[in-house]
């Protein structure tokens, strides 16, 4: 049941109407349930047999985590709780990375190792509830809160059907006492308004821009022999834009949804294109995936005993610039941090080059080198408190990341090479000449693109230092309709759906 | 130790890390408040500040400090244990 389909609506629409009409005790349960029955639909019976058995592990391990008082016992059940969810999602994702890489490396040792892949049916959403699950646990174990008592509950905090596919991850100390408080959530009328306007923005970004830029991203990737030089960079600056639009659209309809409901889920971008290093852009861009990484992988791993000792023995051996410059052992946790980035996206060497490995590289060598940088900026007498030094650190920035996500969106490595290959033609006027409303859309097309990607930039950089919609929503009666019915009617009449246009997939709902 | 001499201390703690002896380091600083302070130079952070109050925080503890007043807080508890 794709979120942007009639089907959703009139589901949704029968959730909310019955949830309004019951007791606070009840609410969750109406959730659950409508959460159970979005999974059956989404998958089937037996893949809902699967969610249902690992929530169930989760809760047993947990609660045996807190009974247990010998230190040694609850690192043990942690430890057979973690390797079963890990596993799992091991099993249900990884078979055929498994099996390629060992296949890969068989044959660089000239060993004749032929294992076989296995591509099965996973449990809807398993790349965001596991992690999720992964990280209750964890929280059960240092003791953040108790281990919850009704596995239900539990259930809902996996299995909520607006984030099921597609998150933001959610922490279950932040989420339980809005399910399960004693409070009844009304059907209010500011919930309901800023609700719906948050779903709109998410389909104008969808709708209006992510499925244009779609047509020229495919276009170009799909053929590297026509289109060269320019047209490759074009290709991966919009498709940058694409996956945003469709990923924080996407974002917007969950929150919208949840607000609706009374719920207010974790934000998971803040305008992420006015970052000025990598390192800030990772906090913007994929919000809770990243602060999910940084407390329970990057920080344990900073803290195990291995690394802490090499950066004891570093601060006892090393100059200081050392620790600050040369810092191996956050490198080496850094790496294994980007790696799992990468490889939370799917088992291809894509995604763990792309979104692991090369920023990563560009983390560390920044670092490294910064003494450097600092020096040239200093010898040039670069004014860095300028908007243009700024500028120039937010177009650095997105370049970076540009490249990154070529090797995501490419069929391989091999077309990344490829495409990387033919990107230094010498064809700069397809900028300024007709070239570009010749991929896929009409001049008319292009400028709506154009138009519409400079919307989002500018909302964007004006919620940086207002919350637009508080300020709106303070506007009278009449603006705000005209504000809205604009939006809508944009939506309604520059919106590429319909039989012709694949509305209901997403790019994130994929992992 | 006072919770003025704690904070001093704190704040040479930071000074040392942060390269930067202008921070003046507050009850109500956070990560937010100090060029630097972000997720990888957190770890350095805390564990310079173990070497010189000779405690250790837990994994809650390091994910979950709000500001510099939790710290000292924290900081505060060990010396009692």
């Amino acid at each position: 049941m794709p979120i942007i389909s009639l089907q959703f609506a009139i589901f949704l629409s029968l959730i909310l109407l019955v949830y309004f009409c019951l007791p606070a005790r009840l609410q969750w349960v109406w959730l659950l349930c409508g959460s159970f029955f979005y999974i059956i639909m989404a998958s089937d019976l037996e893949m809902t047999m699967v969610f249902t058995i690992i929530v169930l592990f989760t809760w047993i391990t947990a609660k045996a985590i807190m009974a247990q008082k010998k230190q040694g016992k609850r690192s043990a059940l942690l430890g057979i709780g973690l390797l079963f969810q890990f596993g799992g999602l091991f099993f249900f994702k990884y078979g055929d990375f498994f099996a390629g890489t060992i296949n890969g490396i068989g044959k660089t040792l000239d060993m004749d190792i032929r294992l076989t892949g296995w591509s099965v049916e996973a449990p809807v959403g398993v790349s965001y509830f596991m992690l999720m699950l992964m990280g209750y646990i964890l929280d059960v174990y240092w003791g953040k809160y108790p281990a919850e008592n009704n596995p239900a509950k539990l259930a809902l905090f996996a299995g909520f059907f607006p984030a099921l596919t597609s998150g933001p991850f959610m922490r279950y100390d932040t989420m339980n006492g809005q399910w399960f408080g004693d409070q009844k959530h009304k059907l209010s009328y500011q919930n309901l308004t800023l609700g719906l306007q948050r779903i709109l923005w998410g389909l104008f970004k969808k709708l209006v821009i992510a499925s244009r830029a779609q047509i020229i991203v495919d276009t170009i990737y799909g053929d590297f022999d026509t289109y060269q030089g320019f047209y490759i960079w074009v290709a991966v600056f919009v498709f940058v834009i694409q996956l945003y639009t469709d990923f924080s659209g996407l974002m917007d309809i969950v929150l919208g949804v949840a607000e609706i409901m009374g719920i207010y889920l974790p934000e998971n971008f803040k305008a992420p294109f006015f970052s000025i290093s990598v390192s800030e852009f990772w906090r913007r861009w994929h919000i809770t995936l990243n602060e999910w990484l940084r407390d329970y992988l990057f920080n344990p791993l900073q803290r195990c005993s291995v690394l802490r000792n090499f950066r004891k023995w570093m601060r006892k051996h090393c100059r200081k610039e050392y620790e600050k410059y040369f810092n191996v052992p956050l490198y080496i946790a850094l790496f294994v941090t980007w790696f799992a980035v990468g490889f939370w996206h799917g088992g291809k060497w894509k995604y763990i080059i792309g979104v692991g490995l090369w920023m990563w590289l560009v983390i560390v060598l920044g670092m490294i080198f910064a003494p450097l940088f600092k020096w040239i900026v200093r010898r040039l007498g670069i004014n860095t408190d300028c908007f243009s030094w700024r500028l120039f650190q937010r177009i650095r920035t997105l370049l970076v990341f540009s490249v990154g996500l070529s090797f995501f969106r490419a069929e391989g490595l091999g077309k990344v090479y490829l495409m990387w290959s033919r990107a230094f033609a010498d064809n700069i006027w397809i900028l300024f000449d007709q070239s570009l409303y010749e991929l896929g859309l009409d001049a008319v097309n292009v400028h709506v693109l154009f138009w519409g990607i400079g919307g989002v930039l500018a909302v964007d950089y004006l919620s940086t230092r207002y919350d637009v919609r508080a300020v709106i929503a303070r506007q009278n009666f009449v603006f705000r309709c005209i504000v809205w019915l604009v939006l809508m009617l944009i939506v309604v009449m520059l919106g590429l759906y319909g039989r012709n246009y694949d509305t209901s997939s997403f790019i994130y709902a994929g992992f | 130790m006072s919770r003025e001499a704690l904070l001093k201390a704190v704040n040479e703690v930071f000074w040392d890390v942060f390269d930067d002896e202008s921070l003046d380091i507050r009850e109500e600083t956070t990560a937010a408040d100090v060029n630097g302070w972000d997720s990888l130079r957190h770890i350095t952070l805390i564990e310079n500040i173990e070497d010189r109050f000779d405690i250790r925080f837990t994994m809650l503890e390091v994910n979950g400090m709000k500001n510099v007043g939790e710290m000292l807080d924290i900081i505060a508890e060990r010396a009692r244990e």
